[in-house]
């Protein structure tokens, strides 16, 4: 199964590319994780249902991407004015957004990264993307300021991409 | 702008301050350098939340157990409280064959390809905690952490960590495993059976493939079935979704998905003759062949603890051995709209005919019958468990007849009983939830 092969293909080449098309939406969803989850989850259906355009052999991510953009666009839409980047700031981005084999490694590098968190830090961090609580509430649980959580989250990002960029370099060397 | 401005300003997006969003706007629209620096960013962003996704596993296990500790025990004590939960879910769903059988040749669903054994997600696997085990078939032993895809080559079990949902998969199925905050599951192709423990209402169970969406109501589940998906509910009640429309299955009921089309209800089960259960014994199969056929329950059934492995071993005597049911008193299976049968076939090709012993001349079991006889044919195409639906509109009248049986056609008014017998080939096969639907 299933029956049908193009979309037998599809569903494996989607879950080779899953990572990077879910940090693509993401990125183009103004970081909102949770309506990046629902795009990701609809964009696999669409992908699904129009299996039979895609040609084996063309580029799987770039035919994705754009099913990815307009079923952003379509919820952003959808929702309340005011949601998401304005269209021709998606568009920019889309243009400029890392290839797949980009996600891939530099999801190894992070990976690596992870383990030197700070027991607190890690603990943050966890509340702020296992249980994607917002700034406030991570304040309320640890009794900071919201000021103080955001301030820690953004160190411990910053730490983050450090740690990733120098690995890359490492790697590169 | 500064550099130290765009992250300030990056990192209130990301952290949902929405108010400086016009202002990064601008510094997007602005400058290419601006865009370079939001997928830097972006790329940590979504990678800790990929990357921590797995771990939410134990986090969300914990946190449901505080919450509702007394649904919420240890794992030791899961067969209990499967029984005992009203919400908890068990769903099959089937992926791939979606065309309308022709009930009187149930087409088998094509076996996929297995194609790899599980595959990690490579970015991800060493930093973080197993989401789930696989306890049995394909890969025995080995954890699997949030994006990881099993393609089942043999019937394979899944038990998530820190609780008691357990998937199986056919072979041939195709699932990716995640857990953002709920346990999301995403079935490419294939069939898979879900038990599903009690969960909480904001976390939710979601189950994902081409064509739709499914959730546990209540307590537990949701899952996703699209164009070839079938959703069949054995405990619970699960929301199926396709096409921006919703309907909810309760026990007993299904749904089918089509590419594009909203959620059709299916049939429920009206009455299970027998499933089966281990221990338990059958009484249901008391008319069998005086030879030819071996009987014997099984720990391993459709959708629960048990099924009846039937051994057709025909020869010079009794060329086609059968199992046979007698009723007590005749049944009227008027309500009804066919039988629904489990099976778990070979694959080698056999035919089985299952065979109803409709109206006729009253007769006492163990002595001959002089029911009219009806037929459908099931073909053993495939390994693994197929749930199969055979209206009565699909079954044919016998050739075979005994003498003093009436003609007047498949009334259903006073069922004698039933039969599953061995048309042409090897037949070894399970079958469970042996009973009637109605549409």
């Amino acid at each position: 199964m299933p029956v049908d092969p193009a979309a037998e293909q599809v569903h494996l080449l989607f879950l080779r590319h899953a990572e990077a098309i879910r940090g693509y939406v993401t990125g183009l969803a103004g970081g909102d994780l949770a309506l990046a989850d629902d795009v990701f989850q609809e964009v696999f259906l669409v992908a699904s249902r129009r299996a039979d355009d895609f040609r084996v052999g063309s580029d799987f991510s770039a035919w994705v991407r754009g099913i990815a953009r307009l079923k952003l666009l379509e919820v952003l839409r959808q929702r309340s004015r005011g949601t998401g980047f304005a269209e021709d700031v998606l568009g920019l981005l889309a243009a400029e957004a890392p290839a797949d084999e980009n996600w891939r490694i530099h999801q190894h590098a992070l990976q690596d990264c992870l383990g030197r968190l700070a027991p607190r830090a890690r603990e943050l961090t966890e509340m702020r993307y296992v249980e994607q609580l917002a700034p406030t509430a991570i304040a309320a649980r640890v009794r900071w300021t919201v000021n103080a959580v955001n301030v820690a989250l953004s160190r411990v990002r910053r730490q983050l991409r450090e740690c990733a960029d120098r690995r890359l370099a490492q790697d590169a060397s | 702008m500064t550099r130290a401005r765009l992250d300030q300003l990056i990192d209130a997006c990301l952290d949902g301050d929405a108010t400086l969003r016009p202002e990064l706007e601008a510094a997007l629209r602005a400058s290419p350098a601006a865009r370079q620096a939001w997928w830097r960013a972006i790329q940590i962003h979504a990678g800790l939340h990929g990357a921590l996704r797995a771990r939410s596993a134990a986090v969300s296990g914990a946190r449901m157990r505080r919450a509702s500790p007394g649904r919420r025990r240890t794992a030791a004590t899961f067969p209990l409280r499967w029984v005992l939960a009203a919400v908890a879910a068990v769903l099959l769903v089937a992926v791939g064959l979606h065309t309308r059988q022709p009930a009187a040749q149930p087409v088998a669903q094509p076996a996929a390809q297995p194609v790899a054994q599980p595959v990690a997600q490579p970015a991800v696997q060493a930093a973080v905690s197993a989401l789930a085990r696989i306890t049995a078939g394909t890969g025995v032993g080995r954890e699997l952490i949030a994006g990881d895809e099993v393609v089942a080559t043999s019937a394979t079990t899944i038990t998530f960590t820190g609780e008691a949902t357990v998937v199986r998969l056919e072979p041939g199925a195709r699932l990716r495993v995640d857990r953002p905050h709920h346990i999301a599951l995403v079935l490419a192709s294939g069939v898979m059976t879900i038990k599903a423990a009690p969960q909480p209402v904001d976390y939710p169970l979601r189950v994902t493939t081409p064509h739709a969406e499914l959730r546990v109501i209540g307590t537990v589940f949701q899952v996703a079935v699209a164009q070839a998906t079938d959703v069949r509910v054995d405990h619970g009640t699960v929301a199926v979704r396709s096409a921006g429309d919703e309907v909810h299955v309760s026990a007993g009921g299904e749904a089918r998905c089509c590419p594009g089309e909203t959620p059709r209800q299916g049939g429920r089960l009206l009455r299970l003759f027998d499933d089966f259960i281990a221990g338990s014994g059958s009484t249901a199969w008391n008319n069998d062949s005086l030879g030819g056929i071996e009987r014997q329950l099984v720990p391993e059934g459709f959708l629960d603890g048990g099924g009846c492995r039937l051994r057709f071993l025909p020869d010079r005597d009794q060329p086609s051995p059968w199992a046979g049911m007698r009723f007590a008193t005749p049944q009227d299976w008027r309500g009804a709209s066919g039988i629904s049968i489990a099976l778990r076939g070979s694959g080698k090709g056999g035919i089985l005919l299952l065979e109803i012993l409709d109206d006729g001349p009253a007769s006492a079991p163990g002595e001959i019958d002089h029911a009219e006889r009806f037929q459908v044919v099931i073909r053993d195409e495939r390994t693994g468990w197929r749930e199969w639906r055979l209206p009565f509109k699909a079954f044919q009248r016998r050739a075979m007849q005994f003498p003093g049986a009436p003609a007047d056609g498949l009334t259903l008014s006073a069922v004698q009983g039933l039969s599953l017998i061995q048309h042409t080939g090897p037949l070894d096969v399970v079958v469970d939830r042996l009973g009637l639907y109605r549409e």
